[in-house]
């Protein structure tokens, strides 16, 4: 090595040498700990708040099982150790501080053990039934084959809150894009096949109803809509002279307003989603509002007519029955309504609708999505599937028996506490019998079951839903706890004594 | 020299924490699960009338225990039962053992059922589930059917009613 190349190698040892030096100064500094916990009541309190408004699975997503928490706590941790070192002496004082900050460690360590290795799942379990599966918030498309010779198969969707591309295929059928949280939204799809429509109805400006209309064989909404008493018909517009002009009797009349031409039909010659029936007596029991293209009539009983009331061009229509009034909001012959899944935050308290998770899936060259809960059978290859898209689960090393579920209620019939009692199979078949409440957890091997839920039954019965926990990292965040406690009293009485002593002197 | 020690505990703090976590998961392969065995249980034969522990049903010529909960007041499992009947027979001569084991049925109903559809008790094992020994195996509906190894480990769960054919369990002798 000549001179030349050691002066480069001692140069760059000496900058990394001071950039230790640095950083080491940096993070043991007070200002750094300041800063850190600045930062960290911050983050706190923002996924606090997140979570309040979004639910916990979203704020875990963000926050608390995040990038920004592993690099908060590792932050603390170099903030600690390097703390501990730089005030490394052998002193009464010091050893008292060193306990708190390894105890501090030993806490992290724990946390970092509970997050990495252990398991915190959800096991649901019916009256008089076993369950031995938890499951967890991690989605995954179950494909389950009707030919018993056939394996399973699952393909996991990835650990996201936002909506992501997923790419993964089977037997001709592709996953696309996965929507951790969804709810429907009505979408318009072209077709020229009838006349659709979307309105509100309005009471004192409120919307009471969203009300979607068509006559398209292809969309799923229908032409008649019921609220309370109201009865609203959305008819071809070719209608409205047939049926202004109409004396309505006794007898039903039937109409299939897929036929442009209004033809009155026998019931049972019509199919029932696309039938709409009159009579004197329906349309005086109960208002009725018709709806013709751009055109609203109302029945006038004193005419024994459906009469023009007002034209939808003009915007609002007031109607005249308890301040209710018809907000046009679209009209078309070009397109149909269809409800399809969009992405969307998942706000418990959102008016919006359900909040669900979906996958898409192209088969062919129809693109279906896949709703949680819901399954489609498909035919890959030779084989039929039935493809569902659920929640990931793990098998435990007990089966769970449900015998019975109580509820203690409050005066007022609110529930006050409940409890599970249980019967524990461990996976020899021995037999255990406990009860789980909300202050009674219990430990099965390596396993804590806490009551978390209940659901009812159509039978009426309550099916109970216990949280399962496995956490390795307890025992060391106990045990750093103890060391925080220890060394705080150490602190504590090792000041007394130097306070005493140097009273004395 | 004081710097580098300070580095190397942080090092190896760190690392000795990772270590330690991927020790304390449950499996390193996370989609893994838990394993079942043919649990501790005590029928009844319909045959003998004895009393038949779980344990004794693997013999030492056995390599695969099908073990069958049905009853007579399950339809589906009345569809079902003749023709796993007829599956275990040729599944015998490959060393399969089946057992039916009927659950909340009395021995004379059981008895009648069999007259009625000509199925002869002898060669086939019936056993009678008299204190609610199917939840050990973790069966709480009918009709289920659970795949042992020889030694006990289990195989497959059958959920429902299903089209017998050999395959569905010679596939396991291959394993």
């Amino acid at each position: 090595m000549d001179t030349c190349t050691y002066y480069k190698v001692f140069t760059k040892m000496k900058k990394l040498t001071l950039f230790f030096d640095r950083f080491d100064e940096i993070v043991s500094s007070s200002k750094f700990v300041v800063s850190l916990l600045v930062v960290a009541t911050v983050y706190f309190s923002a996924a606090t708040v997140v979570e309040s408004v979004y639910g916990a699975r979203f704020a875990a997503g963000i926050f608390y099982q995040s990038w920004g928490m592993a690099v908060l706590a590792f932050s603390s941790v170099l903030s600690i150790f390097f703390a501990m070192m730089k005030r490394f002496t052998t002193s009464k004082k010091n050893i008292a501080f060193q306990v708190m900050h390894w105890g501090i460690l030993v806490v992290f360590a724990g946390s970092f053990f509970t997050y990495d290795a252990g398991l915190d799942g959800v096991l649901s379990v019916y009256p008089n039934a076993s369950n031995n599966k938890i499951s967890f918030n991690q989605r995954v498309i179950k494909l389950f084959p009707q030919n018993d010779m056939l394996e399973t198969v699952e393909i996991e969707l990835p650990n996201v809150i936002f909506s992501t591309s997923v790419n993964k295929s089977f037997k001709g059928v592709s996953f696309e894009e996965y929507y951790p949280f969804a709810r429907e939204a009505l979408t318009w799809v072209s077709a020229n096949d009838g006349a659709s429509g979307y309105f509100e109805l309005t009471q004192k400006n409120e919307v009471i109803a969203p009300l979607v209309f068509s006559h398209s064989q292809s969309s799923r909404f229908r032409h008649e809509a019921e609220i309370g008493p109201l009865k609203i018909y959305f008819l071809p517009e070719s209608y409205s002279d047939y049926f202004s002009k109409y004396d309505w009797g006794k007898k039903v009349e039937c109409f299939d307003i897929t036929s442009e031409n209004p033809i009155p039909l026998p019931k049972n010659k019509v199919k029932k989603a696309r039938r709409s029936c009159f009579d004197k007596r329906s349309l005086t029991s109960s208002p009725s509002v018709f709806i013709f293209g751009d055109k609203i009539f109302l029945y006038s009983r004193k005419h024994n007519r459906i009469m023009k009331h007002h034209s939808l061009s003009n915007g609002t229509t007031e109607l005249p029955w308890m301040d209710l009034s018809l907000v046009p909001l679209k009209l078309s012959t070009s397109e149909y309504p269809t409800l399809s899944p969009i992405a969307a935050l998942p706000s418990p308290k959102s008016k919006e609708g359900e909040i669900f998770s979906t996958v898409s899936m192209r088969f062919g060259k129809e693109i279906y999505w896949l709703k949680q809960g819901s399954e489609e059978v498909l035919k890959l290859g030779k084989e039929l599937y039935s493809v569902s898209l659920g929640r990931k689960e793990y098998t435990l090393p007990f089966q769970i028996y449900l015998k019975k579920f109580e509820i203690q209620k409050d005066e007022d019939g609110s529930p006050a506490s409940y409890q599970s009692e249980i019967e524990v199979y461990d996976n020899r078949g021995e037999k255990s019998s406990h009860i789980i409440s909300m202050n009674q957890p219990l430990t099965v091997g390596k396993f804590t079951l806490y009551q978390n839920s209940y659901f009812q039954l159509q039978n009426g019965e309550y099916a109970s839903t216990l949280s399962v926990n496995y956490d390795p990292g307890r025992f060391y965040k106990y045990l750093g706890s103890l060391m925080l406690i220890i060394g705080g009293l150490l602190y504590y009485l090792f000041a007394i004594r130097l306070n005493s002593e140097f009273k004395d002197d | 020299m004081e710097k580098i020690f300070k580095w190397i505990t942080l090092l190896l703090m760190v690392g000795g924490v990772v270590i330690v976590s991927k020790n304390l998961k449950l499996f390193e392969d996370e989609g893994t699960s838990y394993q079942a065995y043919l649990p501790k249980c005590e029928l009844k034969s319909l045959a003998s009338q004895e009393i038949v522990r779980c344990s004794e049903l693997i013999g030492a010529d056995h390599k695969l225990l099908l073990v069958h909960f049905w009853a007579t007041t399950c339809p589906s499992c009345l569809v079902e039962l003749p023709k796993l009947i007829n599956t275990s027979q040729s599944l015998k001569e490959l060393g399969v053992k089946s057992v039916f084991i009927s659950l909340m049925d009395e021995d004379k109903t059981v008895v009648r059922y069999l007259k009625r559809n000509k199925i002869s008790l002898e060669g086939i094992n019936f056993l009678m589930d008299t204190k609610g020994e199917a939840k050990r195996f973790g069966t709480t509906k009918i009709p289920e059917t659970y795949l042992y190894s020889k030694e006990g480990v289990l195989l497959k769960k059958f959920v429902g009613a299903k089209e017998w054919i050999p395959a569905l369990i010679t596939k396991y002798l291959r394993k």
